[in-house]
């Protein structure tokens, strides 16, 4: 494609090579077209799309909505647009809740093509922009993974600095247990105790650059983000 | 009037909009030829679908049936081929229904609809 540098491409996955052309064309972006979702997995961590477009019926053994949560993990922040032929709503919703963005039906139109994803686009920019949260005392860098405070800077792995980053989002409201394990996993079947296995080292690397921020349990509900900084300061004073 | 027949009335061969909208993603007249590599994909893999829907359809295996009219249905519809659209749904249909009675005669007809399909995109948009 004209215009394009060559380090920017999405990722279309369809067992019709027709489609990977017409999105390429939609977009004007150049796309990485594959038919097996096999080959997708194999090759995830030396891709880098900044959009993927990822057909649910692909007429192999696996669905596009058995790798989105793999998908998901892989890229947190790539816009994720699923092509579906089938009009069922219940596939739409369960791509959804599946770590997809978006959906366009076949047969593809290629301005409704170009405007979901330029709309997805527009949104992962916003993402992106707060890359960088700060809550209380401390500085979560989800770009570079590493989250800052009075004590010291701590590196985290990509699930850890989803979730801190996550709970900072909300700004101390409570996010519910499916909702994390959506956000930071991309699907709700990981079990609690993989979850509490993370929040636990969430916690133990907070200790590590604060003695101001903690993760707090409302049981049955969910987690949220505290600052004690400001209590603690007052504490002192007196 | 036919089952087919019946599906097919008022449908056209070609939804000449649809098309035209992919036309235009190619440069002016073709330059690049995009267009004409797609009808070459399209010419290239319906046949082998038209195979696959056949096989199926004489071993009765609904599954088989089911996706291979599903990815027919899906590779026309990127050409606005409505006939074989309308069809292919039906057997997709069938397909998950589990109901293959007169899968058979819808088959046949799907392939005079690619023939008419085929014609019809050669003599009027390459």
């Amino acid at each position: 494609m004209k215009g394009n540098s060559t380090d920017t491409y999405t990722i279309t996955l369809d067992d019709d090579v027709m489609v990977h052309q017409i999105i390429e064309r939609s977009t004007k972006i150049k796309t990485v077209g594959m038919k097996d979702p096999e080959e997708l997995l194999s090759k995830i961590e030396d891709l880098h799309p900044i959009a993927v477009f990822i057909d649910i019926h692909l007429g192999t053994s696996r669905t596009g909505l058995e790798i989105l949560p793999n998908l998901r993990t892989a890229w947190p922040f790539c816009p994720i647009l699923v092509i579906t032929g089938t009009p069922a709503e219940h596939t739409i919703v369960k791509a959804l809740n599946s770590g997809a963005d978006d959906f366009i039906r076949k047969p593809l139109i290629p301005d409704e093509v170009d405007a979901r994803f330029k709309l997805r686009m527009a949104d992962a920019a916003q993402k992106a922009a707060k890359e960088v949260v700060e809550f209380g005392d401390i500085v979560i860098d989800s770009a570079h993974r590493t989250v800052e405070g009075p004590l010291g800077k701590r590196f985290a792995s990509p699930i850890e600095i989803n979730l801190l980053a996550c709970l900072a989002n909300t700004e101390g409201a409570i996010v519910e247990k499916d909702a994390l394990k959506m956000r930071c996993w991309g699907q709700i079947k990981v079990t609690d105790n993989a979850l509490h296995r993370k929040l636990h080292a969430v916690r133990q690397l907070l200790k590590d650059v604060t003695h101001g921020v903690h993760i707090e349990t409302k049981y049955g509900v969910g987690f949220y983000l505290k600052y004690h900084g400001q209590e603690q300061q007052l504490d002192a004073a007196s | 009037m036919g089952a087919a027949a019946k599906l097919l009335a008022e449908v056209p061969v070609i939804d000449a909009a649809k098309l035209q909208s992919i036309k235009d993603l190619g440069e002016p007249g073709d330059a690049d030829g995009f267009f004409r590599d797609l009808l070459k994909l399209f010419f290239d893999r319906a046949p082998i679908l038209l195979a696959d829907i056949d096989k199926a359809q004489k071993a009765q295996d609904a599954l088989q049936l089911e996706r291979a009219a599903h990815a027919m249905k899906g590779t026309a519809g990127n050409l606005g081929a409505m006939q074989i659209m309308k069809i292919a749904e039906e057997l997709e249909q069938m397909g998950r229904d589990g109901q293959l009675r007169g899968s058979d005669k819808l088959a046949s007809e799907l392939h005079l609809v690619y023939a008419a399909t085929r014609k019809e995109l050669e003599r009027n948009w390459l």
